[in-house]
């Protein structure tokens, strides 16, 4: 990485520790780690070093050894699950989602890219923010429809919190316009068929209580003791609130190299300032008055590199949508919400490297699910 | 790192390739990142189905930090039309994390006599790269990158790059004689035979010209010694449609000249992805 920059934005190097760094790290190493425990996983089986371990080591045994079942050992019976798309708290449906969701995809192999982590205390235990991409085929019938027979790939940040060895709340965004473009699928055409999919009755009620809290710029209520480094806390706030919230676009070269690499949901990529300039505006231009807030920051140094830093947000964003495309116009007016996701890592203080996840999907299925109701409610069809 | 992909290139040597690659190792090219299990069985058959066996008649590495690029040039036995690809490997010198790799798409078929669109058609589908459109202006914000600003202004080499970026930064074909040596040999995507400084700006010209918005963007670079390795991409609009051609370009700097340059993009590629451009006709 080339990024000659001096150190700024006061990020200082964060307490280095012998957590179980990804990056470099072979499958084989990672799935029968020699390391001696390096936390304390109070409450957790006694095999896992760390909460990257545990977290990588469960999902290869749900996921590509397809011990489904295993979610029943690994998630609390009752695990609120946040997409922008559904709700559940269940255990019974995340065995469901995931049984449908390889039987749709019965190659998917989830590549595991980072896991920044929070330690939570004793009471709470640990907060990750897992980046994954994954790789799949459609063989059968998805939430986007029929089966497409093509593969594609799609990034997926999943935040856990993992008490006592079970993840017990869990907030996922996947980037699922990208992969259907791969598949073949229009965005909206895949949001039309994810709108007919019947809700849970908390989720209305989550996304309405969420457009409000956003909308008066109030904190999460999913707040944690253990504090985190104050300049990543600055650093994360300011950059969503000069951008999402101010849009002084002028200042992105206050958080980015010249050369930074974004990667955003569908297939958007930029690198360097004017594009990423480009991109934020491009996607804002669609609901011009949003309102963002901070939801949580965790941040951990990356492999033994002094000056790297990667720092996981969670955020949200809410305001009216207003797009000039065509096909979306007649969503015009209504609430527009995302739940979204960013790692980002930065060098010397900014950012060389983002990816941020949310759901268009899902995004423009809620519209689709508003026009609907509000539409059968007076009588129009 | 060489030895595994010139053998996976020449031989077919897949697992031997495949023993360098992390599991999370991803292998982009044209215009396609691939992940997984089947990422270089994708790459390797698709080579070999058309440059067959074939053997390495020059090779160069540069490497700076994890950077490690590989320029190779291939010969298939049985013809003498030689290929150029260059890799650029993020690597911890054990293992492989991902590679950025560019064909010369237009030798490939030469070399392996097969029409153009065949080879075309049966490259990897594009990802669906969404280009968000942007002020390709600088306003005064020093937010353009330069090689200075990315190496240093103090590397020895900083003034030379800087120029040599002002050809596709800034359209200043003027810097082409006086930053390479009158017997420079060139050589570019597309083209049988080594170029000189006067088709150099041809070439530059017959891009720049079809394009308005024009804007290039530095990736990353790499020093090593005499050679320099530059990743970058050239983005414009060719009426109404926003074009990105991705490039790698090798230099050798000897005495403040350039007088070696290969500048690689994948032709073939970027036809298929970009359907309506005219920029290669």
């Amino acid at each position: 990485m080339n990024h000659k920059t001096a150190l700024t934005n006061n990020i200082m190097p964060l307490p280095q520790s012998n957590v179980t760094q990804l990056y470099w790290k072979n499958l084989p190493a990672l799935l029968n780690p020699t390391a001696p425990k390096s936390q304390t996983l109070e409450g957790f089986d006694n095999e896992f070093i760390d909460i990257v371990d545990y977290i990588i080591r469960i999902t290869h045994r749900i996921w590509e050894q397809k011990n489904v079942g295993l979610c029943n050992n690994y998630y609390a019976e009752y695990c609120p699950v946040h997409t922008l798309g559904a709700y559940a708290d269940a255990v019974s449906s995340v065995v469901t989602g995931t049984l449908q969701t390889i039987s749709a995809f019965p190659d998917r192999s989830l590549i595991g890219e980072n896991v920044i982590w929070r330690d939570l205390g004793p009471d709470q235990g640990y907060y990750s923010s897992h980046r994954i991409t994954s790789i799949m085929t459609n063989k059968g019938l998805s939430e986007f429809g029929e089966a497409t027979h093509k593969t594609g790939r799609v990034t997926t940040i999943a935040d856990c919190v993992c008490f006592e060895n079970k993840i017990v709340y869990e907030w996922l965004v996947r980037d699922n316009s990208f992969l259907v473009k791969q598949l073949g699928i229009e965005v909206l055409d895949a949001s039309e068929h994810f709108a007919k999919i019947p809700t849970h009755p908390k989720f209305e009620e989550w996304r309405q209580a969420e457009i409000c809290r956003v909308r008066a710029q109030q904190q999460s209520e999913h707040q944690y003791k253990t504090p985190v480094d104050k300049a990543v806390l600055e650093f994360s706030s300011k950059w969503l609130d000069t951008l999402f919230n101010q849009k002084n676009f002028g200042k992105a070269n206050v958080f980015y190299h010249i050369n930074a690499k974004l990667q955003w949901p569908g297939g958007r990529q930029a690198v360097g300032i004017p594009g990423i300039k480009g991109t934020i505006i491009q996607w804002l231009a669609s609901c011009p008055d949003a309102q963002a807030t901070c939801d949580h920051v965790c941040a951990v140094p990356f492999e033994q590199e002094t000056d790297v830093v990667d720092i996981a947000i969670r955020w949200s964003l809410t305001g009216t949508f207003s797009s000039k495309d065509k096909k979306l116009s007649a969503y015009c007016g209504q609430n527009f919400f995302i739940l979204a996701a960013s790692h980002l890592r930065l060098v010397s203080g900014k950012i060389a490297q983002e990816w941020t996840v949310f759901d268009e999907v899902a995004a423009y299925a809620n519209l689709i699910r508003d026009f609907n109701s509000t539409n059968d409610n007076s009588g129009a069809k | 790192m060489l030895d595994s992909i010139i053998n996976a290139f020449t031989k077919g040597d897949l697992a031997g390739l495949n023993s360098k690659l992390l599991h999370s190792a991803y292998w982009s090219q044209h215009n396609a990142t691939l992940y997984g299990s089947e990422k270089l069985n994708t790459v390797l058959s698709h080579w070999l189905s058309f440059a067959g066996k074939c053997t390495v008649v020059d090779h160069h590495t540069i490497e700076q930090g994890n950077h490690c690029i590989i320029h190779l040039t291939f010969e298939p036995i049985n013809n003498k039309v030689t290929i150029n690809y260059v890799f650029w490997l993020e690597t911890n010198h054990l293992m492989i994390k991902s590679v950025k790799a560019i064909v010369d798409t237009v030798q490939l078929a030469t070399a392996s006599q097969h029409e153009r669109k065949q080879v075309s058609a049966s490259l990897p589908a594009s990802d669906p790269l969404m280009i968000s459109d942007y002020d390709q202006q600088d306003h005064l914000q020093n937010d353009i990158a330069w090689p200075s600003m990315l190496v240093g202004k103090h590397i020895e080499k900083a003034e030379i790059l800087d120029a040599w970026w002002a050809l596709w930064g800034q359209n200043q074909l003027s810097n082409i004689d006086k930053i390479y040596s009158e017997n420079a040999i060139i050589n570019l995507s597309g083209h049988k035979t080594h170029l000189n400084r006067d088709l150099l700006f041809e070439y530059v010209l017959s891009k720049t010209s079809k394009l308005t918005r024009t804007f290039a963007q530095l990736e990353d670079i790499a020093i090593d010694g005499q050679h320099v390795a530059i990743k970058w991409f050239l983005d414009g609009d060719e009426g109404s449609h926003k074009i990105r051609l991705p490039f790698i370009s090798i230099l050798k700097i000897e005495s403040n000249h350039i007088t070696n340059e290969t500048t690689l993009c994948d032709v073939l590629a970027f036809n298929k992805s970009f359907p309506l451009s005219t920029l290669f006709e």
